[in-house]
């Protein structure tokens, strides 16, 4: 199968898999207590009866539901995810808005925490039942075991309340009016805790998938052939074990995404990163269900687009498929 | 004769908790120049420890405890660890069982072979490049410029081990270490490649050890042999000199558990047949989705036979002639495409679900894998009962059939109520036969019954069948690749490749004047034939 | 079994995590016990230090309430759902699994993509979702949480499934005339058991993750106490009162640990010969 082939595929299941989510929402929305109408109602302020029954008319709740259904799906299909009468914008924009933030959190997050698993799973590996791997395999224990939200505050107590080294929330620094070249480090200054603190849980799943896949390997047929051609220790363990112990890291990394966008809700939350994360956070407490619903289709497109990717590098890597 | 190789009473300890202290102790022997060596022994034996411990590729744990090595005038054992990498692939190659897994899936052939080159510093990559093609072409691969490209699941399993040798080969060694190479081969890749090994020791004049568990293939191309049990040398000595003359017992014992090729006197078949296959059909289709190419594969290509009652007919072929598929297909374990599978006058293929499950019975089957087909989680009691309890016989009556039967098969009765990790291969063997015999089939189908044995076990579970078959007047069904085994069990004998029978008949008429040149062929690959006919 | 427990109990590591999930599942039942009064009840004045007044060992929050108390009664929730959750998971993922695996074809097509559709879905969005739109309660909470567990209990299911149908007892069986349904009962499934085992003990680990981030952002059960909650309601004295921020963690830290050391400790156990740990 080549590669193009395998993308156009992956791309019409993806079609298929949104507009399931799609469906999805669309039952979720009427799942919810009280009718959408009365919901916008109170986010507008405004809860007598007639205003009420005008808002059904206009967004055509009077009608049945499958012609609602009709609407809502063609909506979404033209990009329209709705109106957030809490923010008096349109869904789409608000999240267009805030996407950069969290692409640009979770991809920082995603090549710490793979960089530094992989990194420390190997360390492990080449240690394998000394201490060094005892104390490796029990900081990914521990970093596997802990709650994200609670690492992010005791990072801010330490980082930033304690040491002063790192600002605790926000995505700039306000009112400094930084500009082109000076906006980088502040930029990083800001950056630093949130990824660090997201990626932490990811970097003990790596790390551990990395140690036991390079641990596998070793074992393997091929790598006593190595041994007998006579290469040097490096060379196997580089050339030999390392591709083919990162396969399964890669499949993995691929299956990891959701969580990694789930993850961003509470970092951003803690941090008031101006990313979708932070802003499904706040439609949930406005009881915004539009935006609410609109995050979720745009994360789980996030969730899509990066299995593609990872997809695509596994078929790179493996000559196999 | 000058040694290139001398071994002195080397000693290697397991592990504290292994079932003995030394994987191997006692070991001394010479390797002399341009010589094939074999080493010959059961599984346990230590055969491919002594070999791993030359290389410097023992397992973690497992440890030289004494002994010396000397080779080019110094002592291996003793070297560090830096100058044994030097040797090994350069002075000494290697080369594996599992062709299908010893190679780096991720790499190409060509760069695997010319890893070589760059492990020891030798040649530009140019160079290297050319050399490997030369290589490629020395061990007899097609299409060297595109084989150098292709990676390793692109090559069936002779070529691979073609693709290992090169790479021993690369840089001229002194001496080249053969672990098993042919043991998860084809019978017909399997002369191939001794051949090429043989053909290629002669070339450069290295001294060969080869570790294998078949005497056959000792007869093949050994110049001298060493025989292992439990870890010590039993019996060393000229091949010849061993095979005529053996002088210690467990050799004996090993070489006549051989099956010989001395054929049965046939008998006439005048029963009626108890099964009837009569142009059977599968195809195997791979859908491949959306994207894939639909992939199609003809296990079985027109099939008919008979079995008369009381018969032994053996089915053999290679893997991937069908033959297998033919007895899953007879018991519906694999649906064929189309044919009738006539059991007593009724077609089994015809039959519904509901019918079928009751039908089964008559048609049982012992299998290959002796750590697979007893599930691990029910007691041997269970095992034997089930079946017949499913069928409606009473629980009592079941159980006390289930105790005969373990008597029947030589199993201490009180096995019943043990789990089946606490027996032996050859044990759990004769359990799946008592399962089978617990059914009170019409038909048994052994697929490859005894493959996964070792010689003397085999010869012991085939003795067991051979017995039961005569006392209980059974009819059975022998899948087999190996024909030695065939000739020694069968009656009758079927001879499939590609999924079409290419010939059936009486086991003297098929094996002494084969009529087709593919039985000819396979008959012709069978190593040690000569061997045994001359001993005959 | 003696062999079982031999070998888990050879490993440190799953012993002291069972020594602290007993501790948490002990303080648990006897919360009723330890601290009678409702774990919302404003008891002294807010901001008391841990260890500084006798009777408030961990101090009171911000509105006055024990926080031992809430501790205590915390675990309850943290314990049931992942539990309960997990059980509802297992219920949905074993069947779906062992069907797709055992029948494989059509049967297999439709799980997979169904299972494949859950498992894109990111997950802890989808809990939040459902949570926040069906009000949050302990039954939608425990039931959002058994809905994005359940398709890697699916897929584990259905691996060993495919790799257990194709072993030659499941064919000696089937030629004994018995039934698929018993077959896959009474044959498939038991030997399946072991990383099933494993795997819920690591699910009612990430259960307990997942209810504690519901909670921290306000998807909580408003009536009833729980760590995340804990945590999120100190959040914004997070400068002045780390603590009250810092011992709920902890708690949650601690026996999310122990139910991993548990499953480790299982997993090498119950598979003495796989060293395997990839999730």
């Amino acid at each position: 199968m080549t590669l193009a082939a395998a993308i156009f595929g992956r791309a019409a299941k993806a079609v298929i898999t949104l507009l399931l989510i799609v469906i999805l929402n669309f039952f979720l929305i009427h799942a919810a207590p009280g009718d959408p109408a009365m919901v916008m109602a109170g986010e507008a302020g405004a809860a007598d009866e007639q205003f009420i029954q005008q808002l059904r008319e206009q967004f055509g709740l009077d009608q049945p539901l499958y012609v609602q259904f009709w609407n809502y799906v063609s909506g979404v299909l033209q990009l329209d995810l709705g109106y957030s009468y809490r923010q008096q914008m349109p869904v789409l924009d608000l999240i267009l808005d805030r996407l950069p933030a969290t692409l640009l959190l979770t991809l920082t997050a995603f090549g710490m925490s793979l960089l530094l698993g992989i990194a420390f799973g190997l360390a492990a590996a080449a240690r394998q039942g000394k201490w060094g791997d005892t104390a490796i395999t029990s900081m990914a224990l521990l970093f596997y075991a802990t709650p994200l939200f609670w690492v992010a505050l005791m990072a801010v107590v330490l980082f930033s309340v304690k040491l002063g080294w790192f600002p605790a929330f926000g995505y700039e620094t306000v009112g400094a009016g930084f500009t082109g070249l000076e906006m980088i480090p502040d930029r990083l200054k800001h950056l630093f805790l949130p990824a660090l603190t997201l990626g932490l849980f990811f970097m003990a799943v790596y790390l551990r998938m990395t140690r036991s896949s390079v641990l596998e390997v070793s074992q393997m047929d091929f790598v006593k052939t190595a041994r007998a051609k006579g290469l040097a220790e490096g060379t196997i363990r580089r050339r030999h074990i390392l591709r083919n112990a990162l396969l399964p890291v890669v499949t993995l990394a691929g299956l990891q995404a959701g969580q990694l966008v789930g993850g961003a809700v509470l970092t951003e939350t803690v941090f008031a990163w101006p990313g979708i994360g932070r802003l499904m956070f706040e439609s949930l407490t406005a009881r915004d269900y539009n935006t609410l619903l609109g995050v979720f289709l745009v994360s789980a497109a996030m969730v899509i687009a990066f299995n593609i990717i990872t997809d695509i590098v596994y078929r790179l890597i493996d000559p196999r498929i | 004769m000058d040694a290139v190789l001398s071994i002195q009473d080397l000693a290697i300890s397991l592990p504290p908790g292994a079932d003995r202290d030394y994987a191997v102790q006692n070991i001394s022997f010479d390797l002399n120049a341009g010589e094939i060596l074999c080493v010959v022994g059961e599984s346990g034996s230590g055969k491919s420890m002594t070999a791993n411990a030359l290389m410097g590729l023992l397992p973690d744990q497992v440890e030289v405890a004494r002994g010396v090595a000397q080779f080019e005038g110094r002592d291996m054992l003793a070297l560090p660890d830096t100058e044994r990498r030097k040797l090994r692939g350069d002075r000494i190659g290697m080369i594996f069982q599992e062709p299908m897994t010893a190679l780096n899936p991720l790499m190409r052939i060509g760069d695997q072979i010319a890893e070589v080159f760059e492990a020891h510093n030798r040649h530009t990559p140019p160079e290297r490049r050319e050399k490997a093609l030369a290589l490629i072409r020395e061990v007899g691969l097609p299409d060297p410029e595109k084989i150098i490209r292709a990676y390793p699941f692109q090559l069936s399993g002779g070529q691979r081990q073609r693709a290992m040798i090169a790479m021993a080969l690369a840089l001229d060694p002194a001496i080249l270490i053969a672990d098993e190479p042919t043991t998860a081969l084809d019978v017909t890749t399997q002369a191939q490649i001794l051949d090429l090994i043989k053909t290629i020791q002669e070339r450069h004049g290295m001294a060969v050890m080869f570790i294998t568990h078949d005497f056959g293939v000792v007869a093949e191309i050994a110049d001298r042999v060493i025989v292992m049990r439990y870890g010590e040398i039993v019996e060393q000595g000229a091949a010849r000199e061993v095979l005529s003359n053996p002088q210690h017992d467990y050799t004996r014992a090993l070489l006549d558990a051989i099956p010989s090729d001395s054929v049965p006197t046939p008998e006439p078949v005048t029963e009626p047949p108890v099964l009837e296959v009569r142009d059977l059909r599968k195809t195997f289709v791979t859908s491949g989705g959306l994207f894939k190419p639909t992939r199609s594969v003809t296990a079985i290509d027109g099939v008919s036979f008979s079995i008369a009652r009381g018969e032994v007919l053996g089915i053999v072929g290679e893997s991937g002639s069908g033959k297998s598929t033919v007895g899953r297909a007879i018991v519906r374990l694999v649906e064929a495409d189309s044919g009738e599978v006539i059991l007593d006058g009724q077609d089994m293929n015809a039959l519904s679900p509901a019918e079928l499950r009751t039908a089964r019975r008559r048609v049982q089957m012992i299998f290959q894998d002796p750590y697979a087909s007893l599930n691990p989680r029910k007691k041997i009691l269970h095992a034997l009962c089930e079946g017949p309890i499913v069928q409606g016989v009473p629980k009592d009556k079941a159980q006390a059939r289930a105790h005969e039967l373990l008597e029947i098969v030589e199993l201490d009765p009180g096995a019943a109520d043990r789990y089946p990790h606490e027996f032996s291969g050859g044990q759990r063997q004769r359990i799946g036969i008592a399962r089978a015999l617990a059914m009170d089939p019409d038909l048994i189908i052994a697929d490859e019954a005894v493959s996964a044995l070792d010689v003397s076990i085999q010869a012991q579970v085939l003795e067991l069948l051979r017995d039961l078959q005569q006392r209980l007047h059974l009819s059975l069904m022998f899948i087999t690749h190996d024909m030695r085994v065939a000739a020694q069990l069968c009656d009758r004998v079927a001879v499939m490749q590609f999924g079409k029978l290419v010939e059936i008949g009486p086991v003297a008429e098929v094996f002494l004047n084969p009529k087709a040149e593919y039985t000819r062929n396979l008959l012709a690959a069978v190593p040690g034939t000569e061997w045994q006919v001359g001993a005959a | 079994m003696m062999d079982f427990l031999k070998r888990f109990s050879r490993n440190r590591g799953a012993l002291i995590g069972l020594i602290i999930l007993l501790t948490v599942v002990l303080l648990a039942v006897f919360a009723p016990l330890l601290y009678p009064d409702s774990p919302w009840k404003m008891v002294q004045r807010p901001f008391l230090p841990p260890f500084s007044t006798d009777g408030f060992l961990l101090g009171t929050d911000t509105l006055g309430r024990d926080v031992a108390a809430g501790l205590v009664h915390g675990a309850r929730v943290s314990l049931i759902v992942g539990l309960v959750s997990t059980l509802v998971a297992l219920l949905i993922g074993v069947p779906l699994g062992a069907f797709a695996g055992f029948y494989g074809g059509l049967i297999d097509d439709g799980a997979m993509r169904f299972t494949e559709f859950f498992q894109t879905i990111p997950n802890f969005a989808l809990a939040i979702v459902l949570v926040a739109i069906l009000e949050p309660t302990l039954p939608t909470i425990t039931l959002a949480i058994a809905i994005v567990s359940w398709p890697p209990v699916a897929r584990l299911v259905r691996a060993e499934v495919l790799s257990l149908r194709k072993r030659e007892f499941v064919d000696a069986a089937r030629l004994a005339g018995l039934s698929n349904t018993r077959i896959l009962f009474g044959h498939v499934l038991p030997n399946a058991m072991s990383p099933i085992i494993v795997m819920a003990s690591l699910m009612v680990a990430t259960a307990i993750l997942l209810e504690s981030s519901l909670s921290f952002l306000g998807l909580g059960d408003p009536n009833i106490m729980s760590w995340g909650y804990m945590i999120g309601a100190a959040r914004t004295v997070i400068r002045s009162a780390w603590w009250l921020s810092f011992i709920p963690g902890v708690a949650i830290l601690l026996t999310v640990l122990s139910l991993n050391l548990i499953g480790e400790g299982l997993n090498d156990a119950l598979n003495p010969r796989l060293a395997r740990k990839g999730r």
